[in-house]
């Protein structure tokens, strides 16, 4: 219930203002860091030995995220600080998840730090044995320097990090669902940005006029369709499973969020919805053929890019329409973590504290990668810098309100996302009522069976 | 195969009488099990790359084994194969898609093959040139093709579509439609894989006698009936050769559909193949992908070994 709180406020784009936006990083200031304190060098401090492992070589099976490209130029300033040489590998997610398990499995020493989306394989990896909790490295005093301020990052940002009580990695990529939308197409219909579910369906409407626009577009494949899907379903009410661990996506809240997602593209979606995954649904967007699309604040660097898309300057950002059941839309993050075969993990720590420390997130967050930490989102130069304070304060309060991941928290969690997926493609083809919940009864059987068969105790 | 050695015996008995009497007496190794000896290094190959791995995959596939965890594989006899046949929906489905691509993909490359074959076939000039980028498609990268025609059957951006739509027709879901996904990927497979196709009965037909023609004229049968009467009996076992080589790739079709649909949408293009691959390497059910792997090895062992009956029935005949 705490997490409705954040929307209660805000109701849509109109509040979405500077004010509104310096506003809530004050608050957000208020309830944590103390603000202008930020360190502007790692070294500063003196107490902490930050060349304990001088000497040392680390390996790292990182992906080519934002983050990761843009933290790779200051690699030469974490090895001159700790004398740690670090062998930073950059692969797409999918391939390095292969290159993961495969070195996992085979109990590879040389693997020290993998990235690790928590809501992806967080479970997986941890149950697996594969992961080092870093709970110990963050309450030994010893092994963080002073300035390391863990409630500095937003709490519900922090919460996705954790899996059976245990803390896998610490949030540093930042991507929360909002809704984004065309400012110059609403403003010419007269739609106000759509607030609750209900007003997008109209907004929707109003909007299409294919084939030109479309009303709205957003992932539709097997795969990638629960991604978005998520953000309905928790807004109607529902979850992947509910707090026995049952599967849950054949229930009232769930069916309804389903036949409303299932409706919304049908009518207003562009054709073959069902083929689009993010890069595809995001460049019907960036195409101008879409007024509307409910996913990542991180398309902004798409949106905003003249090479990819022809609507730079005309995108608004704005909080996810809020639905019966309040507004807790998903987010997501991934960060670095410590394999359990390394013969290194104190040194790969280093890395991490390293990274996650406040001038080193103050550095991306300028470098337009949203930190997790309030005290980059806080700091003079950003609030100087940023030019769409809705779009921040969209991200920040987001961040602050809701903890629920896009996936469902199960071991196989590929597996048990294309089987809701399937469910939601029969939607997305027109099944509605009864036949669809015996489709997502069947699902929920097999996930069932899924779960049974993948998480033996 | 009792035949086979002895004869390889037979032959090099000669050499060893040839050789100075010193060697002979001491009967080298070499000397005494040529036959052994000499397809050994093949031997192990085949035993390394192909006999193993089989072998491995068939104890596999009597496990329970969740590769994405710590658990060790458990064997649990047949229990994969009963679950395969009495409680599995996906896999009939699985097979009936599969069969169904194959027999669209293959059945139009046959027939657009041995259309354009018999236009090769024909003098005219240029004829080299247009063999050889005639062959073009089949020589391009399955995954590359697959990416170009991914943009061609865009629904809303694709050209596809946009020609069908100054053409006056109406766009299409091609690739997002469950019931037009399998014709759709069947049309990529064609458009790569016709001039083999075609290339192959090019060959068969260059290679006929001529007499049955020239006969045939002299009985003044029309082009039709030599066709029909002639033309195709004689080509026969080409067609069923380059039948064979579709029909095993097409059966295990992976490459494009992987890289065009994922399977999708839904599983409306989930072949055997796919789903097999996603089951073990996807979701990490490594022993029962393995039942499933074995099921295609077996899938396509009995199409080919009926399409092989069909080729030496119509030699009988």
């Amino acid at each position: 219930m705490k997490e409705d709180t954040g929307m209660a406020t805000p109701s849509g784009a109109s509040h979405c203002t500077r004010r509104g936006f310096l506003r809530a990083i004050g608050r957000a200031g208020a309830a944590g860091l103390l603000a202008g304190s930020v360190p502007t060098r790692v070294g500063a401090t003196a107490d902490f030995n930050w060349r304990k492992h001088a000497g040392t070589t680390l390996r790292f099976l990182g992906w080519n995220d934002l983050w990761s490209m843009t933290m790779d130029k200051k690699v030469p300033e974490f090895e001159k600080l700790t004398g740690i040489k670090l062998h930073w590998e950059h692969l797409p997610q999918e391939p390095n998840r292969q290159k993961a398990q495969t070195e996992l499995t085979a109990k590879n020493k040389d693997l020290d730090l993998l990235w690790v989306a928590p809501h992806v394989e967080g479970v997986k990896y941890l149950r697996a044995g594969w992961l080092v909790p870093l709970d110990e490295y963050l309450s030994n005093a010893s092994l963080v320097p002073p300035d390391f301020d863990v409630t500095d990052f937003a709490p519900g940002f922090w919460q996705t990090c954790r899996i059976d009580g245990k803390q896998v990695t610490m949030p540093t990529l930042v991507e929360v669902a909002c809704l984004i939308y065309r400012k110059d197409l609403l403003e010419a219909k007269g739609v106000k940005v759509p607030t609750t579910l209900e007003e997008l369906e109209a907004a929707a409407a109003k909007l299409h006029e294919p084939p030109g626009v479309y009303g709205i577009v957003n992932r539709g494949t097997v795969a990638q369709a629960p991604v978005t899907w998520s953000s309905y379903l928790y807004n109607f009410g529902g979850s992947y499973l509910d707090r026995e661990r049952k599967c849950a996506i054949d229930r009232s809240e769930a069916l309804q969020a389903t036949e409303y997602y299932g409706r919304l593209h049908r009518q207003y979606g562009p054709p073959g919805m069902t083929s689009l995954n993010w890069p595809e649904a995001s460049s019907v967007f960036a195409q101008g053929r879409a007024a509307v699309e409910t996913d990542t604040n991180g398309f902004r660097n798409i949106f905003d890019d003249p090479q990819k898309s022809k609507v730079v300057g005309k995108v608004g950002y704005a909080f996810f329409p809020r639905g019966p059941a309040g507004n807790t839309p998903g987010v997501w993050t991934a960060g670095p973590s410590i394999s359990t075969y390394s013969e290194k993990k104190e040194a790969a720590w280093y890395f991490i504290i390293w990274a996650l420390n406040g001038p080193s997130q103050l550095y991306t967050h300028l470098s337009g990668v949203a930190a997790s930490r309030r005290s980059a989102w806080q700091s003079p130069a950003y609030r100087e810098k940023e030019k769409d304070p809705a779009w921040a304060e969209v991200t920040l309060k987001t961040m602050e309100m809701s903890s629920r991941g896009y996936s469902p928290e199960v071991v196989a969690v590929g597996e048990v996302r294309n089987r809701v997926g399937e469910v939601i493609v029969k939607a997305l083809e027109g099944l509605t009522g009864d036949r669809l919940k015996a489709e997502a009864d069947k699902a929920c059987k097999d996930i069932q069976r899924i779960m049974a068969r993948t998480e033996k105790t | 195969m009792r035949r086979g050695p002895a004869a390889v015996g037979a032959r090099a008995r000669p050499a060893a009488v040839l050789r100075p009497a010193t060697r002979a007496g001491r009967g080298g190794l070499l000397d005494r099990y040529p036959h052994l000896i000499f397809p050994a290094p093949s031997v192990a190959a085949l035993l390394a790359v192909m006999v193993f791995p089989s072998l491995f995959n068939l104890y596999i596939s009597l496990t329970e084994w969740f590769a994405a965890s710590a658990a060790r594989p458990e064997f649990v006899g047949l229990a994969n194969y009963v679950r395969l046949v009495t409680e599995d929906e996906v896999f009939p489905a699985a097979i009936g898609r599969t069969l169904y691509f194959t027999l669209l993909a293959v059945g139009s490359q046959i027939l657009l093959g041995l259309g354009i074959a018999l236009v090769l076939h024909r003098e005219f000039r240029g004829q080299a040139l247009v063999r050889s980028a005639f062959l073009l498609p089949t020589m391009a990268t399955p995954t590359a093709i697959a990416l170009v025609w991914v943009l061609i059957y865009h629904p809303t951006l694709g050209v596809l579509n946009y020609t069908l739509t100054v053409v006056g027709l109406a766009p299409q879901e091609w690739l997002a439609r469950s019931q037009l996904v399998i014709p759709s990927l069947a049309l990529v497979d064609t458009w790569q894989y016709t001039p083999f196709v075609a290339l192959v009965l090019v060959a068969g037909l260059a290679a006929m006698p001529l007499e049955p023609f020239e006969s045939a004229r002299v009985d003044g049968a029309g082009p039709w009936q030599v066709f029909w009467y002639i033309t195709l009996p004689l080509l026969r076992p080409t067609l069923v050769v380059a039948a064979l080589f579709r029909v095993i790739d097409s059966l295990k079709v992976f490459d494009t559909i992987y890289v065009m649909t994922q399977g999708g949408p839904g599983r409306a293009s989930e072949t055997l193949n796919l789903y097999a691959f996603r089951t073990a390497f996807e979701y990490f059910h490594v022993g029962y992908g393995a039942s499933l792997s074995l099921s295609l090895v077996l899938l396509v062992f009995l199409v080919s070994a009926a399409l092989v009956r069909l080729r030496r029935a119509g030699e009988s005949g």
